[in-house]
Parts: structure tokens; sequence; C-alpha cells
């Protein structure tokens, strides 16, 4: 252990305050922008099925071994993933193997952070009446030339870094100031906030009207919870649906990326965490099922009708929350006042839902740096945030050029599922199913079912291996391959490969560095003490 | 909207709601001594 590590570390300062953390890292874009995008793509009623069993399955699994790989890691002055790896498992490559653990936040924060931009960008156009009057095709352009600074016309081509500027100042201010103080107050400020602007704009979703879609049909938002839970049987047999549905129980609890386990790293042995697990997670299914599912498939099926939502979806979760939401803020009863105050909820709830994960993400490789070299917490976030800076800056200039997609792609989704097998296998295989259950059950104020060690020991990581192994063969050697891309774009997404390359090799070095500062210190105090 | 999506929309809803509530339930009737305050100079 570090010097540094060897210093009591924070803790989180109440209960609620890490769980409300915890459900804030969760609870991102991806509840109210993917999980629609994904019920509508898969066939609505269908994907509702295996998500509830991925839930299950993979899902609640995954969230307590996070929670034990972190807390056991944290009882060692870890609060990274190779540290933690290496408590777990004493082999040379154990840390190296969990650098997917600091380069996956930092890599995704940095992209992330660019889009959290967008959503403080719209409350603002919303406040401002930028998007009001505009029409299917004009907020198209609006979002498009926001997107492009070579082509746009309708804003100045400052504007996007003038919202990323500000939005990366204010993740990094709050991580400065420590996890109680700066992380905790912001999960308790913000995670109320987002669920009051949720249910608000639920109501009014619900009670919509109905309103004739471009095709002529009749239809309100009961038509479109009717096709978000009418399964089509037929589809279950469909291995794609399956893989969808845990896909996105993967991306929305935030699981196989760094975060979880860091902010665990922070409990004391004997707190606990099977029920906090379960509480992080319900809270987050509370949010994407109940409040993200009951707002934008049935505000866009009430104005647009089932096949014109099908056709948004098709666009990307980007159209659904930047063109098609705007739109139907625009066509709301009750005037401009009730428009812009629907706008500034829906944009604002973006906005915390994001930057309760963004500060997750920064974490690791805050506490990496804190724990291995010493580093303050006020110092990591200056470097940390000026990097950020400095490599959000490349999305914006190439965003068009697909540079983000293939952040997204590698880290943002692939990444994860190896993360996640990787820490399975470790914690429950090579640590032990037996000392597995026994870490997870430390301090527990629930008995998890003993179902669940079985479910852990075999069914989670064959269903990882099975996702990881599908998506590899049918996306990751397409995508590697540029099949489908424009010619244009392969020199832009080369370069977005090299720059991600360069940031893991950095981080492989760093992890090489710290364990020989280890060492050296290790060899030092063994003299002294033989001395 | 059809009988059988509104009972499946409420099943889902009654599940992930319950557990929601069932979860913050328990962890609110730990008692205070559960409770930990920061380390003294840990807020600055």
């Amino acid at each position: 252990m570090s010097d540094v590590a060897a210093q009591p570390r924070e803790q989180w300062g109440s209960r609620i305050g890490l769980i409300l953390a915890m459900a804030g890292n969760a609870v991102g874009l991806g509840n109210f922008l993917r999980f629609p995008r994904q019920v509508v793509d898969n066939g609505g009623g269908t994907f509702m099925i295996p998500y509830f069993i991925a839930f299950l399955l993979v899902g609640i699994p995954l969230m307590w071994i996070e929670w034990g790989v972190g807390r056991h890691g944290g009882q060692y002055g870890e609060g990274s993933v190779p540290g933690m790896l290496d408590r777990l498992w004493r082999h040379p490559v154990a840390k190296y193997l969990g650098v997917l653990g600091i380069f996956m936040p930092v890599v995704i924060l940095i992209y992330y952070c660019y889009i959290e931009s967008w959503t403080l960008a719209w409350t603002f156009f919303s406040i401002t009446g930028a998007t009001r009057g505009l029409d299917q095709e004009g907020m198209r352009q609006f979002l498009g030339s926001y997107q492009d600074l070579q082509n746009g016309t309708v804003h100045g081509v400052w504007v996007p870094f003038v919202f990323f500027f500000v939005t990366i100042a204010v993740n990094f201010w709050v991580v400065s100031r420590g996890l109680t103080a700066g992380i905790e107050r912001l999960a308790k400020i913000g995670m109320p906030i987002l669920f009051l602007f949720a249910a608000l704009l639920v109501v009014r979703v619900l009670t919509l009207p109905a309103h004739a879609a471009p095709d002529g049909s009749m239809s309100g938002p009961w038509d479109g919870l009717d096709f978000m839970y009418t399964p089509e049987w037929s589809a279950l047999a469909k291995p794609s649906v399956w893989l969808a549905a845990a896909g996105q129980i993967f991306f929305t609890l935030s699981v196989g990326m760094g975060t979880l386990q860091a902010y665990a790293s922070y409990l004391r042995k004997h707190d606990d965490i099977a029920l906090s697990g379960v509480a992080t997670a319900a809270t987050n299914e509370t949010a994407e099922v109940v409040l993200g599912g009951s707002l934008a498939i049935p505000a866009i099926v009430t104005f647009f009708g089932v096949t014109g939502a099908v056709a948004i979806a098709k666009g990307g979760s980007y159209d659904l929350g930047f063109v098609a939401m705007p739109l139907v803020f625009n066509q709301l009863p009750g005037g401009a006042l009730v428009q812009t105050l629907a706008g500034v909820m829906w944009f604002g709830l973006l906005f915390f839902a994001g930057i309760t994960s963004s500060v997750a993400m920064a974490t690791p490789a805050l506490s990496f740096m804190e724990e291995q070299f010493g580093w303050t917490r006020k110092r990591g976030a200056l470097i940390l945030g000026a990097l950020a800076m400095a490599l959000g800056m490349l999305h914006i200039v190439y965003y068009t050029g697909g540079f983000l997609e293939e952040w997204d792609y590698w880290a943002g989704t692939f990444g994860l599922v190896v993360l996640a097998l990787v820490e399975t296998i470790v914690f429950v295989w090579v640590f032990g199913p037996d000392n597995a259950w026994r870490e997870l059950h430390q301090g527990a104020q629930i008995r998890i079912p003993r179902v669940f060690k079985f479910v852990m020991t075999y069914v989670t990581p064959v269903f990882l291996l099975v996702m990881m192994i599908w998506w590899f063969v049918q996306d990751a050697l397409p995508v590697l391959q540029y099949a489908n891309v424009p010619a244009e774009q392969h020199g832009t997404r080369t370069f977005s490969r090299l720059v991600m390359l360069a940031i893991l090799v950095g981080q492989l070095f760093l992890i090489r560095a710290a364990w020989r500062r280890k060492a050296t210190t290790r060899a030092a105090s063994g003299r002294r003490e033989a001395a | 909207m059809s009988t059988g999506a509104l009972i499946f929309m409420l099943s889902g809803w009654v599940f992930v709601l319950g557990l929601t509530c069932w979860s913050f339930a328990r962890l609110m009737k730990a008692p205070p001594q559960d409770e930990h305050l920061p380390p003294p100079g840990s807020i600055p």
C-alpha cells in the first residue's frame, strides 16, 4: 500500500447520501433516451419480458459483485479497479486487467460530458424560446447545426464550446470538493429535482388528449403505453431482443464501468452492501421503467402515432430527445409558459441525470492518482478536468466524422461487457464462490436468496460470455473493419481510435509505475525495520 | 389500452416500485448507530 493509501480515506456521510449517489451514478441519460429507443426498436412489449429477466439474472447479481469488489478493495485503501483486482487475485496480470476500470470511465466521461452539455444548452434554448415554432425539419437543422461546426448555419461556432466548458467546469468543481461535500451533496440535491421534474412531466404527458397523427390515425398517451406493454410472443424467439434487453440492463445500471466499485470502496468493512445494492438497482429501475418509460414513448406516440414513433426511434436516441421531444413541447396546450416549463424540466432532468453519472466517472481515475501517486483531490480534478476539456474539444470538432461513435462503441458498449466478465470471474471464481458469498454478507441487512449464489457463479458469467461473443461477431468485427462507414470518415475514426489507444497505453504505464513505487516503498520500510 | 397490456404494465410498475419501497423501508429501519459521520476535517 502506498503512503497515502495508509492514511484514513474519506467515507460517505450518510446511507441515504450513499444510495442517492449510487443511484445518481446509475440513473443517467440512458434511462430517458436510450431505454425508450430500445423499447421501440425491439418491438415494444416484446422487449420488456427479457428486460425484467435480465434485470434479475445479470443486473442485480452484477450490482452485488461490483459493490463487493469495491468494498473489499477499499479495506486495503484501493479505490480503483486495478488495485481491487490485485487484492482479489495475487497475480501480476490482475492489476493490468483492471486498467479497464479506469480507462472506460475516463473515456466515457469525456464524451458523456459533451452530450451532457447539449442538455444544458437545450435547457437554455428552452428558456430563450429558440426552438419554439420550429417544425420537424427545422428542429433537425437546429440540432444538426449544433453538432456540425463546419456546416452549421443556426448556431455560432463558439456555442457548443461554451456549454461544454461550463459543463466540464461544474463537473470538476463538484468532484474537487470531495466525496461528502461534493458528490454526496450533488446527489442529495440533484436526485430529488430529477424525480420531481420527471414525475411532473409524466402527469402532464399521461393527461394529454388524443391527437391526430400525421398518418391520420388518432392516438393518445395510453396508446404509447399499450405499444410498450403488448408483447408479441413470437418475437421472443429472436436472440437479438434478449441481447438488446440484457445490454440495456447493463448500461442503465452502470455496471462494468468501474464507477460503482469506486463508490463502494469508501464503505466501511461492516457496512451493508446486499440491501444497498438492491435499493440502488430498484431506484434506477423506477426511474427507467416508471418515469423514463412513461415520458418519451407516450408523448411521441400521442403526436406522431406508433408508426411515427418507430420512425423517429430509428433516427437514434438524440433525435428522440432533442428533436421529437421539443416538437412535442411546442404542441402542448397551455401556451408559451407551459411549453417553456416542459422544455426546462425535460432538459433539466436530463442534465441532472447526466451530471450525477459523470461525477461518478471521474472518481476511479482521481482515486487512482490520489492513492497511488499521492495527488490531492483538487490537483487531480484540475488535471483530469483540463485533459477532459482538451480531448472533449476533439469530439466537438470531429463529431460528424464519427469520432464520438468510436469511443461510445469500444469503451461505452463493448468494453463494459469485457470488464464485467473479468471482474465476475475474478470475484466469483478466482476469489472463490464461498469467499465472495461471505464478502457480500459481511454486515448485510438482508440475507441474499441462496439461488443467487448459483446465478452469480454460473448464470451471470455465461450470460456475459454469450453477450460478449455475440457482440464481437455481430458488431465488433464489422465496426472494426469500418463496415457501412462512409470512406470520408475513415481518417477521423482511425484518429479517434489512436487517441483512445494512447489513453489506454498511458494508463497501463501509470499502473506499472504505481506498482513499482509500491515495491520500492515496501523495500525501504523493510530495510528500516531490519535496521 | 388493452387489459393484457394494462396488467403487464401494472405488474412491472408494482415490481420495481415495490422493490424500491421495500428496500428503502428496510434501510430506514437501520439502527441510528449504523449511520456514521464523515471523519473530522473531511468537509472543507
